[in-house]
């Protein structure tokens, strides 16, 4: 039956009138079959039930006047009637008074009460008819005929109905498909039509009736359910359109935010990142959506380096806005880190349900910088206040001790060697502590710059002549000429070189390269001063710049503060990298023009 | 059904046998049948059943009987009296008459002719010639000679011949059936 299911409409409704074309016919046929049969039977019968009367007759006077063998001649000539195989007369008592017989075999004698009696049994018909004459009753003639002529008729009748059943399925196809239009046409035409339609999803089509029946009332309605989804259809467009308006502005508005934003779903899955946060990430949004928000921001405390706790989750479990901890780095994609700030906050629905986090961070890399600067700078300011005055006031205890040891190195000038030695340390010593107040002094009273332009070649030129510059060191300068000038106070920065220039010297007490290069570097004039000396343990290289740092014996730690003031006076940055045993490199970048 | 259907073949089948052993074994009649002069009488009165009298129904009606005359010995001893007694023939009472004048035989509606007479078979003849008298004969060629029925033993076994022409004379309508039972004797239609 799922065959007959699978079937198309026009098939189906030519199948249909096909089979009820046979059964009909079929049942027809066998109507008339059987009604012809039953006549066919009743023909014979009435015509052996004749014959049988007809000979009865005849044998009326054999058997009145004892003639058996007149009465065997009468029955003989059933011979020439093929369908009879047996007669039998009975005379008036019963007994058997003469026999014909085709075939010489024995049967059985149904009817023997001498009544008339007419029955079909096992292929042979058996009649029995009772003699009468002048209303005396002679005897009975019983007939046994074959029905092999009936067989041969139903043979006949099945034949020709079978042969007739295939012309009719015939002819009842070929009007069955053609008449099936009537009904598939307008059906097939609709299922076109929507095929159409959903495949080009254009609901402006509709279809045209072709009468009133019950396919027209589809048709219509189909028309109207066309129309709704098209108003539908229009009305969500609309709708989706002015979301999608709504979503663009928002996106607008979210990337235009100068911090950067990103939400998440409740599973602190990223839904969306704006530019800032795509800057400050690294990356993009487009990469990062469905990815878990720690995965993308690496948050991490800036002196332990601990992971710090998302912060989605975070607000996910505390349910309000929570501020991102203190001394909190961002690393991004490619490994750089930045101090954020910022808080996130759980975005809730309209029925006031979670459905997840935004979290809204600045950089404040620079802001801490600054902080720094101005927190070292006061440090500076009181350092150098606090020198200045105590140099200044140990100057002149310093200057009558000088005097005093002069006046008695003239007056001893025959005292004993051990004597005249100890007034050489002291004068050597007060001429050392001279030097010292004068360093402090000069750190204390860093003046403004006076700015002037200088060639950058000579700048690097007059350091190193100035600078004492022992034979074990090799000097290489590598400054090309065509550098240009470059407005700076020159004093300030050829005191920086000086300085740079004698620390390196000093790192290589058992000589090396002094290599001093200048460079353009965009805006910026680069000099750096690399040698090959015993280089600067990791640990001390962020703590070079303090005042009042030093590794040396001699020496109060006020040469790399000075200069890095002295840079940044100069609106310059100082910074050093240096590898142990290897060597260190410090560049002076400077910029080109205020 | 199949039991006595069986049996009953049976039974037919020896019934069969046996009429054939009869046969077989008797081939006479007038060893073991009924004498020859009973059956002949029967034969007598069974051929009016096959013959028609002309203005029988109207005769039916009134009360003048059917008579069988007998002319000469009568051969039948008791046994054509015990045979009509108590029937009609043609609905009418039967009479058995002895003709001994040959003026007589015209009242007759049978007339027997028996072997022994006194006078000619052809006189007797020659009065019932043209008459509705069903004359039936006991001797040899006595159909031929104008009668209409004439007994004969064949294989000890009584057969009779009827003259169709004779018959067709006498104005009695004989049955085709009886015709058929006989020898017919001069054919009607055929050339004297």
């Amino acid at each position: 039956m799922n065959f007959f299911h699978d079937l198309s409409i026009r098939n189906k409704l030519v199948g249909i009138m096909v089979i009820a074309t046979v059964f009909t016919m079929g049942a027809g046929f066998s109507f008339v079959i059987k009604t012809e049969i039953d006549a066919f039977k009743q023909d014979m019968v009435n015509n052996t039930l004749m014959n049988a009367r007809i000979l009865g007759e005849y044998c009326v006077t054999p058997l009145d006047f004892d003639q058996k063998k007149g009465a065997e001649e009468i029955l003989a000539r059933m011979q020439t009637i093929p369908s009879i195989e047996d007669v039998l007369l009975f005379d008036e008592t019963g007994d058997l008074f003469a026999a014909y017989s085709r075939s010489g075999e024995d049967f059985t004698v149904l009817y023997k009460d001498g009544t008339r009696a007419v029955g079909f049994e096992s292929g042979y018909l058996h009649v029995s008819q009772p003699i009468f004459y002048d209303g005396e009753r002679y005897g009975l003639i019983y007939i046994r005929s074959t029905t092999d002529e009936l067989g041969h008729k139903i043979r006949d009748y099945i034949t020709m109905m079978s042969l007739l059943i295939i012309v009719l399925v015939f002819l009842s196809y070929f009007i069955a498909h053609f008449l099936q239009r009537i009904i598939s046409n307008p059906i097939l035409d609709l299922a076109k039509i929507t095929k159409t339609i959903s495949e080009k999803a254009d609901y402006s089509a509709r279809v045209t009736r072709k009468g009133f029946d019950e396919v027209g009332i589809l048709y219509d309605e189909f028309n109207k359910m066309l129309d709704q989804i098209e108003t539908r259809e229009e009305e969500r467009d609309e709708a989706v359109s002015a979301l999608d308006a709504e979503k663009d502005r928002l996106k607008v508005t979210l990337r235009a935010i100068g911090d950067a934003v990103v939400a998440t779903d409740t599973a602190s899955n990223i839904v969306l990142m704006n530019k800032v946060a795509e800057e400050l990430t690294g990356w993009f949004q487009a990469e990062s959506i469905g990815r878990r928000l720690d995965e993308i921001l690496s948050l991490i405390h800036v002196k332990t380096r601990e992971p710090r706790e998302n912060p989605a989750e975070q607000a996910l479990e505390s349910g309000v806005t929570t501020r991102v901890a203190q001394n909190t780095i961002l690393i991004s994609k490619n490994g750089d880190e930045r101090h954020i700030s910022g808080s996130s906050a759980p975005i809730s629905d309209e029925k006031g349900e979670i459905i997840g986090v935004i979290f809204v961070f600045r950089d404040i890399t620079d802001l801490k910088i600054m902080q720094e600067r101005l927190l070292r700078h006061e440090k500076l300011a009181v350092l150098g206040q606090l020198s200045g005055s105590v140099g200044h006031e140990l100057r002149n205890p310093l200057g009558a001790i000088r005097n005093a040891a002069y006046f008695l190195k003239m007056v001893l000038r025959d005292s004993p060697d051990k004597v005249k030695e100890h007034l050489e340390i002291l004068e050597k010593q007060v001429l050392s502590a001279d030097e010292i107040i004068s360093n402090l002094l000069d750190f204390s009273r860093i003046k403004e710059p006076d700015m002037v332009s200088v060639p950058v070649q000579s700048l690097v030129e007059r350091a190193l002549i100035e600078s004492a510059i022992p034979p074990v060191v090799d000097i290489i300068a590598e400054t090309p000429s065509d550098l240009g000038e470059i407005t700076v106070d020159p004093t300030q920065i050829n005191l920086v070189l000086m300085n740079l220039i004698q620390n390196s010297v000093q790192a290589m007490p058992d000589g090396g390269a002094l290599t001093v290069a200048a460079e353009k570097d965009g805006e910026n004039i680069t000099i750096s001063v690399v040698d090959t000396g015993c280089g600067i343990a990791p640990k001390n290289l962020d703590k070079i710049f303090e005042p009042l740092f030093t590794t040396k014996v001699k020496g109060f730690g006020f040469g790399m503060a000075i200069c890095k003031n002295l840079v940044e006076t100069n609106q310059g940055e100082i910074d050093v990298e240096s590898e142990v045993e290897k060597g260190t490199t410090v560049r002076v970048r400077l910029p080109i023009a205020l | 059904m199949e039991g006595p259907a069986l049996k009953k073949a049976f039974l037919f089948r020896n019934r069969f046998l046996m009429v054939l052993l009869l046969f077989l074994l008797f081939p006479g009649i007038s060893s073991a049948g009924p004498p020859e002069y009973r059956v002949k009488a029967a034969f007598l009165v069974k051929f009016t059943k096959f013959v028609e009298w002309p203005g029988e129904k109207e005769a039916a009606s009134g009360n003048n009987p059917f008579i069988i005359g007998i002319i000469g010995r009568n051969p039948f001893e008791h046994h054509l009296e015990e045979i009509v007694s108590g029937h009609q023939i043609k609905g009418r009472n039967v009479e058995i008459r002895q003709i001994d004048d040959l003026e007589n035989i015209a009242e007759c509606h049978v007339l027997f002719v028996s072997r022994v007479l006194n006078v000619k078979v052809k006189e007797i003849l020659s009065v019932t010639h043209g008459r509705p008298i069903l004359t039936v004969g006991d001797i040899k060629g006595f159909a031929e000679k104008g009668g209409l029925i004439n007994f004969y033993i064949e294989q000890e076994k009584v057969r009779f011949e009827i003259n169709e022409t004779e018959a067709h004379y006498s104005g009695l309508s004989i049955s085709y059936l009886l015709l058929k039972s006989a020898v017919i004797v001069n054919p009607a239609g055929a050339d004297r």
